[in-house]
């Protein structure tokens, strides 16, 4: 019967159906896709074998992977991602969870609480950076200020200068930046979740620890799943506001893979030295692997969390 | 109902998509154009670049320069509105550029749109516009009046400014080497004299630090904005100790080590100044410029700097950097500047060179030079100008132990840049700094070895190289 019909009636089937508005309602996004990230990933890729400074290729094989193999830089700087990581989500997540329970009823000034957590999401990650490089300023900083006045230290720290407290500065700035946003996504999960289910176990008696573990923990699964992974993936892909407060230092301390790549692909406003496009396309591709690993591990872990609900 | 619906989606789909194409090709060039060509520019800018250089109102050609300089803006701006006033032939078209300024230009000459006339760019990156042909030789152009005033036969520098027989830009002024730049108040009232010897530095700095009880300390790096190039690699080059050794042809790192020592001594006896490795130079300006700070280093740009953008509140100095021994052994790398190239693919390159001229003129350099945007290069110029109006700049001159270095070959070491890995060896908890020495001295004479071989560099060997005449020796480019 199907194949009797005429173009023109298929088309109408389609249209009906709603298959060719579809597609054409994806067609901008998809030319963007394709111009936007596939076409440079592989022009990346054309350059893995090059050593290319942006001017001329010279093909030099593997090298470009040998020398990655034996980069003790590089792989520090991914061990510094999984600490930077492993650090801001133990942070964010507990601390975006717990303020969006406390800001999604409707309390005098939990609106405006929930605006100002949220306001670092939309501030650039390179301004609020700077003004936290001048709060971590040694030599009459705010924050050593306020810890002398406090009487916490003695003597000032030097948070970004130090290979003890560097790591830590930028996680503190990291989750400062993150956490409201997250929030935000947590709370919209939160009210979507029926009022009577909180009723039935006031009810039975619950305690707000047992309804905050047994009711809304699980009833939030579905939410907190997507949650969670963007937060890994944005956590492991972060690197602008390194770039700001330590430039990888002290010593590349606070490198991360993707601080790394930038500036052999971008080069350092301090250093004049060429710029390494072809190992960086290498060493993209395998922290893009990196990266792409860790999100398959979650998302098999999370599994779970979708049967709730 | 559900047709319209549909529709109404489309539509906004189709304007989502033509808002957001349309954004790109208007998104391009937010440059600061500054002169009044640049309404003429932004009308004829979306049309493409074939169009814009034909534009220019009043049937002038259009000559389109950019400049990664912002400090002399306010000159040039007027320079350029004189020009334009005056010649009845060309607009000129002035751009600063300051991100990204080598790859913005490249990016536009392999777009085709190259402005015809650009600021100087560092010896790097002039080799690959040279060899890539981005940039031509303006050896056709220049005028007798031109090779007078900048004195182009005395400032041929080989790898920095030409190639071989041939010349693709000219300074028409320089910044000096670096200096220590130090608070007289706190050096008078501990009557106490700069350091002529690295040794003895350490002791001073601690000596400043103890008697500033926490208002002042010894000495000041700006960790995170090229510390070790700022005035360590300086020191060492007036010791005689350069990170390529021209005679051999090859690079060593060793004669580095009591820089590295040194440093580390002031680190641990807690006279750098707190929060250093990670400070960039700006705060450090501040923090020296608030008396805060015994001694602070950097090249003639400090002459502004500390009067203009951070008035000092204190009484400053300029003094000579120490050496190892006290004795100057080799000269300090000064960096010609102040010059323009000319695109290869410029369609008017007899007004580029014209606009080339004017701003190497005597009349224009004079008011550059006199306004302190940098030092002058040629003793004609130097006669010329009026000393008493250059201010503090004045303080950085008549250095005779200055020299424009031959330029080290380029490589890519397969690990880090010397400078940052030397410095990171200086801080307390950083690399050991004979592991560090011994893996540089391995990268780079590996990575050498290698791009020779590639035919990607040359090996360049001066075999009569003397650190005190740099320029003196003669120059073999070895293919092995």
């Amino acid at each position: 019967m199907n194949s009797k019909q005429s173009l023109g009636q298929r088309l109408k089937k389609s249209w009906d159906h709603g298959d060719i508005p579809m597609w054409l309602m994806l067609l901008p996004t998809i030319f963007f896709i394709l111009v936007m990230s596939v076409y440079p990933f592989a022009w990346l890729i054309r350059y893995v074998f090059y050593d290319y400074n942006g001017f001329k290729a010279y093909f030099i094989g593997f090298d470009n992977f040998k020398r990655m193999v034996t980069d003790g830089i590089y792989w520090k700087s991914v061990l510094h991602t999984f600490e930077y990581a492993g650090l801001k989500l133990l942070f964010v997540l507990p601390l975006s969870l717990v303020t969006a329970v406390l800001l999604q009823r409707k309390r005098f000034g939990s609106g405006l609480i929930q605006g100002i957590y949220f306001l670092p999401t939309v501030i650039s990650s390179a301004v609020y950076s700077l003004i936290w490089y001048f709060i971590f300023a040694t030599y009459n900083g705010v924050l050593n200020g306020f810890l002398q006045a406090a009487g916490i230290i003695k003597q000032p720290i030097d948070w970004l200068g130090s290979s003890k407290t560097a790591m830590i500065a930028v996680v503190i700035v990291a989750v400062w930046g993150a956490f409201g946003n997250y929030m935000i996504l947590l709370i919209s999960g939160l009210t979507g979740i029926p009022s009577d289910v909180y009723e039935s176990a006031e009810i039975d008696g619950a305690n707000g620890i047992q309804t905050f573990f047994k009711i809304t923990l699980p009833m939030l699964g579905p939410v907190l799943k997507v949650v969670i992974m963007l937060a890994i993936t944005t956590a492991f892909k972060d690197y602008q506001s390194i770039l700001v407060l330590t430039g990888g230092g002290p010593n590349n301390r606070t490198h991360v893979m993707f601080s790394y790549i930038f500036q052999m692909v971008f080069g350092t406003s301090a250093a004049a030295a060429q710029l390494q496009i072809g190992y960086g396309s290498v060493l993209s591709i395998v922290s893009a692997l990196i990266v792409g690993i860790v999100t398959i591990i979650y998302l098999n872990f999370s599994k779970k969390m979708d049967d709730i609900s | 109902m559900r047709k319209s619906k549909k529709l109404v989606a489309m539509g906004i789909a189709g304007i989502m998509a033509v808002s957001a194409l349309s954004a790109c090709s208007s998104g391009g060039n937010d440059t600061g154009s500054t002169t009044a060509a640049k309404e003429a520019e932004t009308t004829t800018a979306a049309s493409g670049g074939e169009t814009k250089k034909e534009a220019a109102s009043s049937g002038k050609v259009k000559v389109t320069v950019w400049t990664n300089n912002r400090h002399d803006l306010e000159y040039m701006n007027k320079v350029v509105d004189e020009f334009n006033k005056k010649n009845d032939h060309i607009e000129v078209d002035y751009v600063v550029q300051t991100e990204n300024y080598e790859n913005l230009i490249s990016m536009a000459a392999n777009s085709g749109q190259s402005p015809d006339l650009f600021s100087q760019v560092n010896p790097e990156d002039f080799k690959n516009f040279a060899d890539n042909g981005i940039i031509q030789p303006i050896n056709d152009y220049m005028t007798d009046e031109f090779k007078k005033v900048n004195e182009v036969d005395q400032h041929l520098y080989e790898g920095c400014n030409v190639f071989g027989d041939k010349i693709y830009w000219v300074p028409g002024g320089k910044r000096s080497g670096s200096r220590f730049i130090y608070n007289k108040e706190i050096f008078d009232k501990l009557g106490i004299e700069v350091p002529k010897k690295l040794s003895d530095l350490p002791a001073v700095a601690k000596q400043i630090t103890e008697a500033g009880a926490g208002d002042y300390y010894g000495i000041i790096f700006p960790g995170a904005s090229g510390p070790f190039e700022r005035w360590l690699e300086h020191s060492a080059e007036m010791s005689g100790i350069t990170a390529y050794n021209y005679k051999e042809g090859k690079y060593d790192f060793s004669g580095f080590k009591p820089y590295l020592e040194t440093v580390r001594q002031m680190f641990s006896d807690s006279s750098v100044f707190p929060g250093s490795a990670s400070m960039k130079i700006d705060p450090v300006r501040v923090q020296f410029s608030e008396g805060h700070v015994g001694i602070h280093a950097n090249a003639s740009q400090e002459a502004t700097v500390l009067t203009e953008q951070f008035p000092a509140k204190i009484e400053w100095g300029v003094a000579q950097l120490p050496t190892l021994d006290g004795e100057i052994k080799g000269s300090e790398a000064c960096n010609p500047n102040s010059g323009w190239m000319m695109s290869a693919f410029t369609e008017h390159s007899k007004e580029a060179w014209e606009v080339m001229e004017y701003f190497q003129s005597e009349e224009v350099l004079k008011g550059y030079l006199e306004g302190g945007y940098s030092l002058p290069i040629s003793k004609y110029m130097e006669d010329k100008i009026d000393k008493t109006k250059i201010g503090r700049m004045a303080d950085f001159t008549g250095a005779d132990y200055e020299a424009v270095l031959p330029v080290a070959p380029s490589v890519t070491p397969e690990g880090e840049n010397y400078r940052d890995a030397l410095w990171n060896a200086c801080l307390p908890e950083g690399a050991a700094i004979d592991d560090t020495i011994a893996k540089l001295n391995k990268t780079y004479n590996d990575a050498l070895d290698k791009e020779v071989k590639m035919g990607k560099t040359k090996r360049l060997v001066i075999k009569d190289y003397d650190p005190l005449h740099p320029s003196a020796g003669t120059v073999e480019y070895l293919d092995k």
